[in-house]
């Protein structure tokens, strides 16, 4: 078990939530509340970086489903990137593949 | 488990003599016999035992219900006799295992023979025209002070009794009598002894019965020991010139004389 | 020891310690016996007070004259002190020769009782006959109240304890009822048609999240769903309790078993708004008999595929991939499949507990490829043989199956040799 870090920060696009450790039942609350605390002027961009996602459970998903589900909310869009095989996995099985957007490199995202 | 690691059972003694059962009563185990035993076994075959939940009996076979009545306690000695196949056996009770023995024997008949009863009492408590000595009231009293005993027990009589590095075996053998009496059991042995009524037992005694009682016994009032002797017809009764309840341990020689020459008596 | 008495005395050179130390030599054994700050008693072997000390005698408001050879030690005791003296204290003392720390009550005079602590030696003479007995007697009031703090803290201790555990076995009790109301009690007899299932509950304390049902359209058509909740708890019982009752409504009203996927994911966003959605994956059928053939039509919203174990041995995977979490989204797509089961083939549906189970030493995922060997050995298979052997693999996976997992196979019985059709 690795502890859940959220780190979030703000680029130029709009902003960052790296999200770092296991996501399971027990956090996944954390990561929805972190989404809901950032104000995101309409027309910019969440970036959620999960290139150091170890683990992600259902719960996980459904806490990636509240931020994307905020994001639209507000008038922002949400990209997946570096999405991890065993999450991706989870994403295609529950057809959620075809809802989020998934990118493979950062940095193209986010200006750094 | 076997009932004779079940109940700790020991036989020694004349294997052709005529088998004597010696049954402890609460408080102890087995050992109260130790200075009597070996009297007893030069002409008798002596049979040792504890109840479950004593001594070194196997104390995961102690069930609270069973141990609740003294019938239980009567089962223990008859699955005993039983293990040993015993036939016309003496049994010696001492304390509320004389009203055991007296439970015990109508069960199995074939089994005992004859009774010893040393310091019986059939009831504790006063109760209109009877005196047993003591009042429920006391009773709770003893039950506290098992329990504030509970206590202090382990860490200081241990080191105490360890410390008497000439007699190791007396160490070993607090550990296992007292020190490892589970409060619990022993507040059910209690319970059980102290408030049990076993009067109307009595009169079905038909065998050869003994009444061993002390000149001044601290638990049973002289009044329990002519009771006991009225209530059982045929039977004999002998003061012993001895104080407390403990006759086995205060007047051994008179205690294993007066037994010896009842067993000897007998057919 | 001596010396080193006599170093202290005038080595340090102090004025007045000298006369000090005279005085405290002063001090008679008879005076430290008689005033002494504990009790002291000596009693004959049958228990006959011999001797006692000032100390002791104040404390029980009693004279000498009163006590020594009159009275025993036994008589100094409450009456529940003295049966335990007689039982306990007494032989031990007698076999042992010594004793020490006994907690026991005396009665003094004025009526109060006095907690003691009481230590014991027997004197025996040179030729080892015991002769009398020494007592000292310790004011144990302090103690005492202190143990009986102790005491009665252990016993709170131990009530709590208690009740916690019989709270715990009633929660679990009541949990078990409730995880069973969310399943059917029994399934129901189809014509021609073996059916089996199984559910494994992960933890006792915890309600699980997964169901299934089977239950009849009309004469020629039953309906059927399996599927898995997310979360745990009470709260995921409720939504599958929701899940259960909107999937069976909508398939009485609308046997396309999309279709009811598409009414309970209205149902789900209605119900679940804003920041707590709450969603499920579910696979769903209708099974429609025809001669010796049963139709099977089946959807689903983000479920792992169902297999099919063939009469000859072949594994096939339903696959309903796309098809979307339910709940989640308002414009989700749900996807179908059709096959049909001839005699001998069995149709097995599962939640992912079972291929989310972690097994081997790395802890690595069971997975869809390893269920599908596994059922590919197994086939072909009566739908009864298909759960039994898969329970007893979910029991091999031990303490690797953290999830609850239901299983549901609905099977066509092969036909015998002697049956009407020989195959091959």
């Amino acid at each position: 078990m690795k502890p859940l870090t959220i780190t979030a920060s703000h680029v130029p696009a709009g902003l960052v939530l790296e999200v770092a450790g296991d996501l399971d039942y027990t956090n996944a609350q954390r990561l929805r509340h972190a989404a809901q605390e950032t104000a995101l002027p309409p027309g910019r961009r969440l970036v959620v970086d999960l290139s150091e996602l170890e683990f992600c459970d259902s719960s996980g998903i459904t806490a990636l489903i509240a931020v994307r589900n905020h994001a639209l909310a507000t008038g922002s869009e949400m990209v997946l990137v570096a999405v991890p095989a065993g999450t991706r996995r989870l994403l295609h099985m529950t057809g959620l593949d075809q809802v989020f957007d998934m990118r493979d490199d950062p940095r193209s995202l986010t200006g750094r | 488990m076997s009932i004779l690691r079940r109940n700790n059972v020991r036989v020694t003694g004349r294997a052709s003599g005529r088998t004597v059962v010696l049954a402890h009563g609460f408080g102890c185990d087995q050992n109260m016999w130790r200075l009597v035993e070996p009297v007893l076994a030069e002409n008798f075959r002596v049979v040792l035992f504890d109840y479950v939940g004593a001594g070194r009996s196997d104390l995961s076979a102690w069930e609270e219900e069973r141990y609740s009545r003294l019938d239980g306690y009567a089962r223990d000695v008859v699955e005993v006799c039983e293990a040993l196949d015993l036939r016309d056996a003496v049994l010696v009770g001492h304390s509320v295992s004389a009203m055991v023995g007296v439970l015990a024997r109508a069960a199995a008949p074939e089994r005992i023979g004859s009774l010893v009863m040393v310091c019986p009492s059939p009831c504790y408590i006063d109760e209109d025209g009877y005196r047993g000595g003591f009042s429920a009231q006391d009773i709770d009293e003893l039950l506290e002070s098992l329990e504030s005993n509970y206590l202090g027990w382990s860490a200081t009589m241990a080191p105490v009794i360890m410390g008497n590095p000439d007699r190791p075996e007396l160490g070993e053998e607090l550990t296992n009598s007292f020190c490892a009496t589970d409060p619990d059991i022993a507040r059910v042995f209690a319970r059980t002894t102290f408030l049990s009524d076993s009067r109307s037992d009595l009169g079905a005694v038909t065998v050869p019965t003994l009444i061993l009682e002390c000149a001044q016994d601290a638990i049973a009032p002289p009044e329990v020991g002519a009771y006991v002797h009225s209530a059982i017809p045929g039977s004999r009764l002998v003061t012993l010139d001895a104080t407390g309840h403990c006759p086995q341990l205060s007047a051994p020689e008179a205690t294993a004389s007066a037994i010896s020459a009842f067993v000897s008596d007998l057919t | 020891m001596s010396s080193a008495a006599g170093d202290s005395g005038s080595g340090r050179g102090i004025p007045g310690t000298d006369a000090a130390f005279s005085a405290l030599l002063e001090d008679s054994a008879e005076d430290l016996y008689e005033s002494a700050p504990c009790g002291y008693l000596s009693t004959l072997m049958d228990g006959t007070i011999a001797k006692i000390n000032a100390t002791l005698l104040g404390w029980l408001g009693l004279s000498r004259d009163e006590v020594v050879g009159r009275m025993s030690f036994s008589d100094l005791l409450t009456v529940g002190g003295r049966l335990y003296h007689e039982t306990h204290f007494a032989p031990l003392l007698r076999m042992q020769g010594h004793l020490g720390g006994i907690a026991l009550e005396m009665r003094t005079a004025a009526g109060p009782r006095l907690p003691v602590l009481v230590t014991s030696t027997v004197k025996t003479t040179e030729a080892g006959e015991p002769l009398l007995i020494r007592t000292t007697v310790f004011d144990a009031t302090d103690r005492r109240a202190y143990e009986k703090e102790l005491l009665r803290a252990r016993r709170a201790a131990d009530e709590a304890r208690r009740q916690a555990e019989a709270d715990r076995a009633r929660l679990r009790e009541a949990l078990a009822v409730l995880q069973q109301s969310l399943l059917p009690a029994v399934l129901p007899d189809i014509p021609g048609m073996e059916t089996a299932s199984h559910y494994h509950i992960a933890s006792d304390v915890q309600l699980g999240g997964d169901f299934y049902d089977l239950f009849p359209l009309d004469d020629d058509r039953f309906a059927f769903f399996l599927g898995d909740v997310c979360g745990k708890g009470p709260q995921a019982a409720a939504l599958t309790s929701l899940t259960r009752y909107t999937l069976r409504a909508a398939a009485l009203h609308d046997p396309d078993p999309a279709a009811g996927l598409s009414v309970l994911n209205t149902v789900l966003l209605d119900r679940y708004t804003g920041d707590d959605p709450r969603y499920c994956t579910a696979v769903a059928g209708v099974l429609e008999r025809a001669g010796d053939t049963t139709h099977v039509h089946l959807a689903s919203g983000g479920h792992p595929p169902a297999l099919v174990l063939r009469g000859d041995g072949r594994v096939d995977h339903l696959s309903t991939r796309g098809g979307m979490l339910i709940g989640a989204l308002p414009a989700a797509q749900f996807v179908s499949v059709r096959t049909a089961l001839h005699p001998g083939d069995t149709l097995l549906l599962y939640t992912d507990g079972l291929t989310e189970a972690r097994v081997g030493d790395s802890r690595e995922l069971y997975g869809d490829e390893a269920l599908e060997s596994f059922a590919a050995d197994l086939a072909p298979a009566s739908a009864r043989r298909v759960i039994d052997a898969l329970t007893a693999l979910l029991h091999g996976f031990g303490d690797g199956l953290g999830d609850d997992t239901a299983l549901l196979a609905l099977g066509l019985p092969a036909r015998t040799a002697t049956g009407s059709e020989t195959p091959e």
